[in-house]
C-alpha cells in the first residue's frame, strides 16, 4: 500500500485544469474551491470517467492512467469507489442490496455479499435498514447507505462529491460525523471534494485550494488560516 | 401544487376529440349480437384466429424485446455518432410507424419471399419459405410494432439519470452488468409500457401480416384478418371478433397499468 | 371532369361519404337540367377497367354529367350500401351478392346480367411450376392463392373443385381476386385461381392456364339501380348503357356475352 500519487491535466473547452495529488492510505485530502475551479472534474478524471490530456495516475502501485504510453484503466477495474451530492441509491433493490451491489459484481455470493453488507450497515449505526426500500430511507440515511455502499468493496481509492451538501443543516452534522466514523474504518486513500471549510477541518487530514483549474495552496487548515495565499483561503479560514 | 383552470375555449375540442375517439366503439358494443356471441366466439374458426393472435403477438413482442431493447439502447447514446449516420438509423426506427402497413408487407415479401433479396437465396440454399407462415406473421407484426417500443424504451433510457451508471462501474460492475442490473431496472415503467404497446399494436396488426403472410385459417388468418374477412358474408361475427380483439386489448392495457401504479404508489 | 374513387374498402367508403355530401348539394340542381348530373356507381373489382372506358364514353356523350366509380369487393360493396352508403348504381360480380341487396330492399327494379366470367389458372410468367391443370392445385408442394370462400371468386372456385373432386391445398385464402393476382405477379405463389379477365388484365406479368371443368361454374356480373338514387333517370340510363353499348368493352376484356 502506497496510496496515491497522480500528477494530470484534464481539458475541457477552454478550460484547463492540472492537479498533482499524493495522499498516503488511510489519509483524507480535501480539494476545496469557489465553483467552478475543477474540483469535481480532477475526481472525475481520477475516478477514470474524464480523458487525460496528459499526466499519471498510480494508486498503491497500480498504474491506473499514464497518457505517454496511452494506459486507462476502465473504472470498473480501478478500484475506486465514487458518492455524489445525492445518494443515488438503486430504486429497484433494498438498502442491503445496495450495499451488497458491488461484492456481486466482484463474484461474490449472494448470501455472503448481504452478510457483508449488514456488517458494513451495522459498522455505520443503520444496521436496521437492512431490509428497507430506499424511497423508505431520509436524504441523511440515504447518504450513509451510500457511503456503506462505496466502502463495501473496500475500493483503495474513496472519491467524495460533496458528499453533505445536498443534506439539511440539522441532518448534515449528523451525517458528517458518521462519516468521519466510516472514513476511519477505511483502510485506503479519500479525497473529498468539498466547499465547505468544516468538511475541511472535520474530515480531512490535509486541504488543497483549488482555483481556476491550479491548486493553490495545500497545508492542513491550521497552517492555512496561518497564511492563507488568496483572499479566498483567508475568507475560507479567518484568522 | 396550485394551479389555475383550464381556459375554457379548451373544452369544446377536448369533448368533441373524446366522442370522436369512444363513440365508434360504443357503436360497435350496441351492435353486438349478444345472444348468439357465445356461439360465434366459440365457433373453431374464432378460437384458432384468437389462439393464433395471442400466440404470435406474444412471440412479436419477446422478438421486440430481445433486439429492440439493444436497439433503444445504442439510439439513446447515440448523440455522439455523426449526424447522417443518426440520422439514418433513426429514420430506419421511425419509418415503420408511418408506412402503411400494407406496403410493409410488400416490402417484406420483397425481402423474404420467395423471389425476394434474401428469400431466394434462402429457399435454394436451404429449402425454406417464409411467406404464408406462422413465423411470417411474427415477423410482420414485429416490424410494425417493435418501433413503438423501441422508442418508449429510448425515452426512458434518456430520461434516466446517467449517474446509477457510473455509481455501478465504480463498484465494480462491468458495463454489461450495470447494463442488465441496474440501468435495466431503472426503465422498467418504459420498458413495461413499451412492451405493452407493442403486444397490442402486433395484436392489431393487419395489414402488413395479409400482405406478407396470407390468411390461411389456424396458420396465418389472426383475429384482425378473419375479422376483416367476416365483413365480407357475416358482419354479426366480424363485430364479435372485433369486440374480442377489443377486449383482449382493453384487458391487457388495464391490467398492466393497475400493475405499475401499485409498484409506484 | 369525372372523379375516380380509391379502389380499397375504407377509401371507398370515404369517397362515398364525400360523392353523398357531393350529390346532396348537387341535388336542387339536378331537378332541372337533363343532362347535368352525377351518377354515383359501386362496382365490383374486377369491372374496373371495362367500367371506367364505358364511363369516359358515357361523359363523352353527355355534356355536363359525372360518372364516380367506387370499386372494391363486392360482398364488402353490398355491406357497405346495406349500411346506407349512398350509391345509384350496383354492379356486382356475382348474383348471390346482388341478392343481399334485393333482399334488402335497396333495388329500384330488376337487375339485369351484363357480363359473364370465368375462372382460369393465374401462373407466374414462364410458368415455374409446370401447372396444366385443375389437378395441379393439389399438389401439396407448390404454394397455392385461393379467394377466401367467404368472397365470390372462393364461392366459384371452391364450388369448381368440388366439383371436379379435386381437394386443393392453399397456402393462402386471399380477401379478394386482386389479392391473389398480386401474389402471383410476385412470384410468391406458383398458382392462383382467378377470373379470365384478371388474366388478361395482368398483360404480361401472369400467364393464364384455362381449365375445362371452369366453364360449368360461370359468373354473372348483374347491374341493377338503386332505389336511392338521387337522379333516377341518369341512373338508368347508365346501367342500360352498360348493359347494351357495352358489350364490345366487355368481349374485349375477356368477359363472355350473358
Amino acid at each position: 500500500m502506497s496510496g496515491l500519487d497522480a500528477r494530470l491535466a484534464v481539458e475541457r473547452g477552454g478550460f484547463r485544469l492540472e492537479l498533482e495529488l499524493v495522499v498516503p492510505p488511510g489519509a483524507v485530502v480535501a480539494l476545496l474551491g469557489p465553483n467552478g475551479a475543477g474540483k469535481s472534474t480532477g475526481l472525475g478524471a481520477l475516478a477514470g470517467a474524464v480523458p487525460l490530456a496528459s499526466g499519471r495516475v498510480v494508486l498503491d502501485g497500480r498504474v491506473l492512467d499514464d497518457v505517454a504510453v496511452g494506459v486507462s484503466v476502465d473504472i470498473a477495474r480501478r478500484s475506486v469507489g465514487w458518492m455524489f451530492q445525492d445518494a443515488l441509491l438503486f430504486p429497484h433493490l433494498s438498502v442491503a442490496e445496495n450495499v451488497a451491489f458491488g461484492l456481486r459484481a466482484g463474484g461474490a455470493r449472494r448470501a455472503d455479499a448481504l452478510r457483508t453488507a449488514g456488517e458494513w450497515l451495522g459498522r455505520l449505526g443503520i444496521g436496521e435498514l437492512a431490509g428497507a426500500r430506499p424511497r423508505e430511507v431520509s436524504g441523511g440515511q440515504a447518504q450513509r447507505v451510500a457511503l456503506a455502499r462505496a466502502l463495501a468493496p473496500q475500493p483503495h481509492l474513496l472519491l467524495l462529491d460533496e458528499p453533505l451538501a445536498a443534506l439539511d443543516a440539522e441532518v448534515r452534522e449528523e451525517v458528517r460525523s458518521g462519516l468521519r466514523d466510516g472514513l476511519r474504518r477505511h483502510p485506503g486513500c479519500t479525497i473529498l471534494v468539498t466547499h465547505d471549510p468544516v468538511d475541511a477541518e472535520v474530515l480531512a487530514d490535509e486541504v488543497v485550494v483549488v482555483e481556476g483549474g491550479r491548486a493553490v495552496q495545500r497545508g492542513t487548515p491550521d497552517a492555512l488560516r496561518a497564511a492563507p495565499a488568496t483572499p479566498y483561503v483567508s475568507a475560507m479560514f479567518p484568522g | 401544487m396550485p394551479r389555475r383552470d383550464l381556459p375554457g375555449i379548451l373544452w369544446l375540442p377536448a369533448a368533441v376529440a373524446v366522442l370522436l375517439l369512444a363513440l365508434p366503439l360504443v357503436a360497435l358494443i350496441t351492435r353486438v349480437p349478444w345472444t348468439r356471441a357465445g356461439a360465434l366466439l366459440a365457433a373453431p374458426e374464432s378460437l384458432s384466429a384468437l389462439l393464433l393472435s395471442l400466440g404470435t403477438a406474444l412471440a412479436a413482442t419477446a422478438a421486440a424485446l430481445v433486439l429492440g431493447v439493444p436497439l433503444a439502447a445504442v439510439l439513446a447514446s447515440s448523440d455522439r455518432w455523426p449526424t447522417p449516420a443518426r440520422r439514418l438509423l433513426r429514420a430506419a426506427v421511425t419509418v415503420p410507424l408511418v408506412l402503411p402497413p400494407v406496403v410493409g408487407g410488400i416490402a417484406l415479401l420483397l425481402l423474404l419471399g420467395r423471389q425476394g433479396l434474401v428469400g431466394a437465396p434462402l429457399q435454394s440454399l436451404t429449402g425454406i419459405t417464409v411467406p404464408f407462415t406462422t413465423p411470417a406473421v411474427v415477423l410482420a407484426q414485429t416490424f410494425v410494432s417493435m418501433p413503438f417500443l423501441v422508442l418508449a424504451v429510448e425515452g426512458a433510457l434518456r430520461g434516466a439519470d446517467p449517474r446509477y451508471g457510473i455509481v455501478a462501474a465504480s463498484l465494480g460492475a462491468s458495463r454489461w452488468h450495470a447494463f442488465r442490473r441496474v440501468t435495466l431496472p431503472l426503465v422498467a415503467p418504459g420498458l413495461v409500457s413499451g412492451a405493452v404497446l407493442c403486444f397490442t399494436r402486433a395484436l392489431g396488426e393487419f395489414g402488413a401480416t395479409i400482405t406478407f403472410a396470407g390468411s390461411l385459417p389456424g396458420v396465418t388468418r389472426t383475429l384482425p384478418v378473419a375479422a376483416y374477412l367476416g365483413l365480407q358474408t357475416s358482419p354479426d361475427s366480424a363485430i364479435v371478433l372485433a369486440l374480442l380483439l377489443l377486449a383482449v386489448s382493453v384487458v391487457v392495457l388495464v391490467s398492466l397499468r393497475d400493475r405499475w401504479l401499485r409498484v409506484g404508489a | 371532369m369525372r372523379r375516380r374513387a380509391a379502389p380499397a374498402a375504407i377509401a371507398a367508403l370515404a369517397a362515398a361519404a364525400l360523392v353523398g355530401c357531393a350529390s346532396t348539394g348537387a341535388g336542387s340542381g339536378a331537378g332541372t337540367g337533363a343532362t347535368a348530373g352525377t351518377v354515383s356507381v359501386f362496382a365490383a373489382a374486377s369491372l374496373t377497367d371495362v367500367l371506367e372506358e364505358l364511363a369516359d364514353r358515357f361523359e363523352a356523350e353527355r355534356p355536363g354529367v359525372s360518372v364516380v366509380l367506387s370499386f372494391g369487393g363486392s360482398s364488402g360493396l353490398a355491406a357497405q350500401l346495406t349500411q346506407g352508403a349512398p350509391a345509384d348504381v350496383f354492379a356486382a360480380a356475382s348474383e348471390d351478392t346482388m341478392a343481399v341487396v334485393a333482399d334488402a330492399g335497396l333495388l329500384a327494379g330488376e337487375s339485369v346480367v351484363v357480363a359473364r366470367n370465368v375462372l382460369e389458372i393465374a401462373v407466374p410468367p414462364g410458368n415455374p411450376a409446370g401447372v396444366t391443370g385443375l389437378a395441379d392445385l393439389a399438389r401439396p408442394e407448390l404454394a397455392i392463392a385461393l379467394c377466401d370462400e367467404s368472397v365470390p371468386c372462393g364461392a366459384v372456385a371452391s364450388r369448381v373443385l368440388a366439383a371436379a373432386g379435386v381437394q386443393a391445398v392453399p397456402d393462402t385464402l386471399e380477401q379478394d381476386v386482386r389479392a391473389v393476382l398480386t401474389k402471383v405477379e410476385l412470384g410468391e405463389v406458383d398458382a392462383g385461381l382467378v377470373y379470365r379477365t384478371d388474366v388478361l388484365a395482368a398483360g404480361g406479368r401472369a400467364q393464364g392456364v384455362p381449365f375445362p371443368e371452369a366453364e360449368e361454374e360461370p359468373t354473372d356480373y348483374p347491374i341493377a339501380v338503386l332505389d336511392r338514387a338521387a337522379d333516377p333517370e341518369l341512373a338508368r340510363a347508365f346501367a342500360r348503357y352498360v348493359a347494351e353499348d357495352g358489350r364490345s368493352a366487355f368481349e374485349e376484356a375477356g368477359f363472355a356475352a350473358p
